[in-house]
């Protein structure tokens, strides 16, 4: 499973005063089992862009292509929906049946699953986020917590069994133990099931803690496309598009600026614990 | 929807822009009360010209009158053959088997359309030329002299401007869930009425619960600014009538006291 977009252009109302380029010439592919992280200030194209790549949107010019073949061209909606798994920003606003079963089976029944294979993901589907099927099945969504509703709109997407799942800010707005828990079901997906993940986040954090490879957006342009060591690598290039590096990444160039020998080069909140503890033991 | 004029203003320094929403709101009754009196081809010429004549003082491109009227297209046309079909009277035109076209009936709904769709475009200036907070403050002001209405004055101008307030949130709302239903493979387009009707459930529950969560998130903020109802309440911006409203009175009523005189315009029966 790949998708490569080529040469990509999307504008808003060609043609009328509200004319706007919103991405312009994107280039790109992705394998199976990758983790993307995608960044970039408000109103980079982020959006946009993963519209296109399950075919909400068509693109002005270019192509999304998927196992090769065109997806406007070869593909009918239904098709590229089994693929292809979008999780909107605050996806548990689209929660809208009487249980949380119903809820979860409502895509993979519109994509033609037999009843059997509904009552099947819609299990795992449930189990991969980490709630107890037989505990939420009969519940009302809309009795649920926050973080819990979050996880059936997801576990909804994940029930379709996509090889790609793109999730817009998956975690916003959630208390930082929600947080974790939902990026660590993210990481099990791609680490354990086998599932492409494109993350979009406005965190830094996030991306560094699990992309292994990181797209940066601005002004509707893809204008890196690296692994996020490199990526976050320059700090005066990403402010200069209204972005930052992780905060793991400030502290450890905060204690070399203080004259502390730290690698400065890592970025994962994992690794920046574990070069402190050493730099700090060492003294010791 | 997103087509939809009423309620979108567009911003110009023009002269009616400038005129108080009241004088609008009035004047427009007026032309309405007009159109729905004229008498002769006559009287809608001079209604003709008074539209023509408010579309030039009020720097609105007549693009978006027209755009305006798109969303009655079906109505003035449903209006036109019904009355084709259905008056009898004068010469007989032209018959198809029972159907019988009489010159009556297309005098007639000559009529029915060109009224329909001057009552549509002056609409159209009204609130395309005034922000939505003037307009229901403007409204706000007459209901006040209307012996009724003049309790529940404020509380119907203040839930129409919230309700005018909340049409673009909404769209974009419904947008917003329709694509990450579509997402997860709901076809809005197939199948036959009943079909259609049931696959816009996923979109209206969950627009109706986020549209009450609103609501209840809304009324909670007004509280916390100890909002009480229009008792007592004053204003920041006070409506006040200048010389440019007296102007615009005198001319529509005077066009319509000649009109009246003259005998082009009247009660229709």
């Amino acid at each position: 499973m790949s998708i490569e977009v080529k040469n990509l252009s999307h504008v808003y109302s060609l043609g009328t005063v509200f004319e706007h380029t919103a991405l312009k010439d994107i280039d790109f592919s992705v394998g199976p089992r990758d983790f993307i992280g995608i960044i970039g200030h408000t109103g980079c194209g982020k959006s946009t862009l993963i519209q296109h790549l399950n075919g909400l949107l068509k693109p002005t010019t270019g192509s999304v292509i998927i196992n090769g073949k065109d997806i406007n061209k070869e593909m009918p909606m239904k098709e590229i929906v089994k693929r292809v798994g979008i999780v909107f920003q605050y996806p548990e606003y689209q929660l809208f049946e009487e249980t949380v079963y119903k809820d979860v089976a409502f895509g993979p029944k519109n994509i033609g699953f037999s009843e059997e294979e509904i009552e099947k993901t819609v299990r795992e589907s449930i189990e991969l986020v980490g709630l107890d099927f037989d505990e939420v099945k009969d519940v009302s969504p809309f009795d649920m917590s926050g973080g819990q509703k979050r996880r059936v709109a997801i576990a909804g997407v994940l029930a379709m069994k996509p090889q790609i799942l793109i999730l817009d800010e998956p975690a916003s707005g959630l208390d930082p133990m929600g947080r974790s828990e939902i990026l660590g079901y993210i990481n099990k997906l791609n680490k354990e099931v086998g599932i492409c993940i494109l993350l979009v986040s406005h965190n830094m954090d996030d991306v560094a803690d699990f992309a292994d490879k990181v797209m940066v957006f601005s002004k509707g342009r893809l204008v890196k496309f690296d692994t996020p060591k490199e990526v976050f690598s320059d700090v005066d290039e990403l402010e200069k598009i209204g972005l930052t590096v992780p905060d793991s990444k400030k502290v450890l160039l905060g204690l070399k600026e203080k004259g502390i020998d730290v690698d400065t080069s890592l970025f994962r909140t994992r690794d920046a614990i574990e070069e402190i503890i050493r730099v700090v033991g060492g003294k010791k | 929807m997103s087509e939809m004029t009423i309620g979108q203003y567009y911003p110009a320094d023009s002269f009616v822009h400038k005129l108080d929403p009241r004088t609008k709101i009035m004047l427009t009754l007026l032309y309405i009360l007009f159109i729905f009196m004229v008498k002769s081809v006559v009287g809608y010429a001079v209604a003709f010209l008074f539209l023509v004549m408010a579309i030039m003082f009020s720097k609105i491109p007549v693009k978006y009158i027209i755009k305006g009227l798109k969303p009655v297209a079906f109505i003035v046309t449903l209006t036109i053959v019904i009355n084709i079909l259905w008056t009898k009277g004068g010469n007989l035109l032209f018959s198809i088997g029972f159907i019988k076209v009489y010159a009556e009936g297309v005098v007639v709904a000559a009529k029915m359309g060109v009224r329909l769709m001057l009552l549509v475009s002056t609409t159209s200036i009204m609130t395309l030329s005034t922000s939505t907070i003037d307009l229901t403050d403007g409204m706000e002001m007459l209901m006040r002299k209307v012996p009724f209405l003049k309790n529940s004055a404020h509380d119907i101008s203040m839930m129409m401007s919230i309700a005018l307030r909340f049409i673009p949130t909404l769209q974009e709302e419904t947008d917003r869930i329709m694509k990450a239903q579509k997402s997860r493979g709901a076809d809005f387009d197939s199948g036959n009425i009943v079909q259609k009707a049931k696959a816009m459930l996923p979109i209206l529950v969950p627009l109706f619960v986020s549209a009450f969560q609103r609501a209840g998130e809304l009324a909670m903020a007004m509280e916390a600014r100890c909002y009480r109802g229009g008792e007592g309440r004053t204003k920041m911006k006070v409506l006040k009538y200048t010389k440019r409203d007296a102007v615009a009175y005198v001319i529509g009523f005077l066009f319509f006291a000649v009109m009246v005189g003259s005998g082009y315009i009247g009660l229709p029966f």
